[in-house]
């Protein structure tokens, strides 16, 4: 008996795969935000699994928005207690 | 997708195109339908990609855990529990989508002639029903007979044919 349903790492592997075309035409630099990007949606995997969402990729997308509010969230006390 | 694969109620329909693209138009046709009605899918190879039903359903400005919600799913691993899955009574008029319907048959530790038995006794059982059966060609090393006796038993047999490349056009 198989999986009956892909795993998520296999399904963020297919989200990379189906935006590889959209990272190639991106400048350099920019390639390098949109694979942090990607690497903060990475992070939340053991999450996103347990949601089992029937889109993944909303859910990734959510990992990513997570990561940049930590990071508004850092900033943000930086500047209040400089 | 449906405009393409016209289902006559009662009527049983087969598909036979390779594996991929058999998952591929089932995968389509299971959303298309699931924006109608409930529907039932039986699952003989593990095609089914209910994260592809849901991108379809998001496409079409469906909430995807309603259409998910009206697939009835079926997944046999041996032709036994395919027979079975066959033979079990459904609402009428629930179109029956089945995925792969000769991969569990292609069990060879079983004899031929009881293979041959168990596909009998299904598909004598979904005769009323309309339903859509996919089937991949049989392997050379394969015996013919298992996609005769279904061929033998539909109302109607769509064969897949690829693309043909068109050549250069002729300047004269």
């Amino acid at each position: 008996m198989g999986r009956t349903v892909p795993s998520i790492t296999l399904l963020y592997q297919e989200e990379l795969q189906s935006l590889a075309r959209f990272r190639r035409a991106l400048r350099r630099s920019d390639q390098a935000v949109f694979d942090d990007l990607l690497a903060a949606a990475h992070q939340h995997l053991a999450a996103a699994s347990y949601a089992s969402h029937t889109l993944p990729f909303e859910v990734f997308l959510l990992a990513m928005l997570l990561e940049e509010h930590k990071e508004v969230l850092r900033l943000r006390g930086l500047v209040e207690h400089a | 997708m449906d405009n393409l694969l016209p289902l006559t109620p009662s009527h049983i329909h087969l598909l036979i195109c390779p594996r991929r693209a058999g998952y591929q138009l089932m995968n389509t046709l299971a959303a298309r339908l699931a924006l109608l009605g409930p529907v039932c899918v039986l699952d003989g190879g593990n095609g089914l990609d209910v994260h592809a039903i849901a991108r379809l359903a998001r496409q079409q400005h469906a909430c995807p855990e309603a259409i998910l919600q009206r697939i009835t799913i079926g997944r046999a691993f041996t032709c036994c529990q395919m027979s079975r899955l066959l033979s079990q009574p459904r609402p009428a008029g629930m179109p029956i989508l089945v995925m792969d319907l000769l991969a569990t048959f292609c069990d060879e530790n079983l004899p031929l002639p009881e293979r041959l038995r168990l596909l009998r006794i299904g598909l004598a059982a979904l005769l009323p029903a309309t339903a859509l059966l996919c089937a991949s060609p049989p392997a050379p090393d394969q015996p013919p007979d298992l996609l005769e006796m279904l061929v033998s038993t539909v109302d109607a047999v769509w064969r897949w044919e690829e693309a043909v490349p068109l050549g250069a056009p002729r300047l004269f």
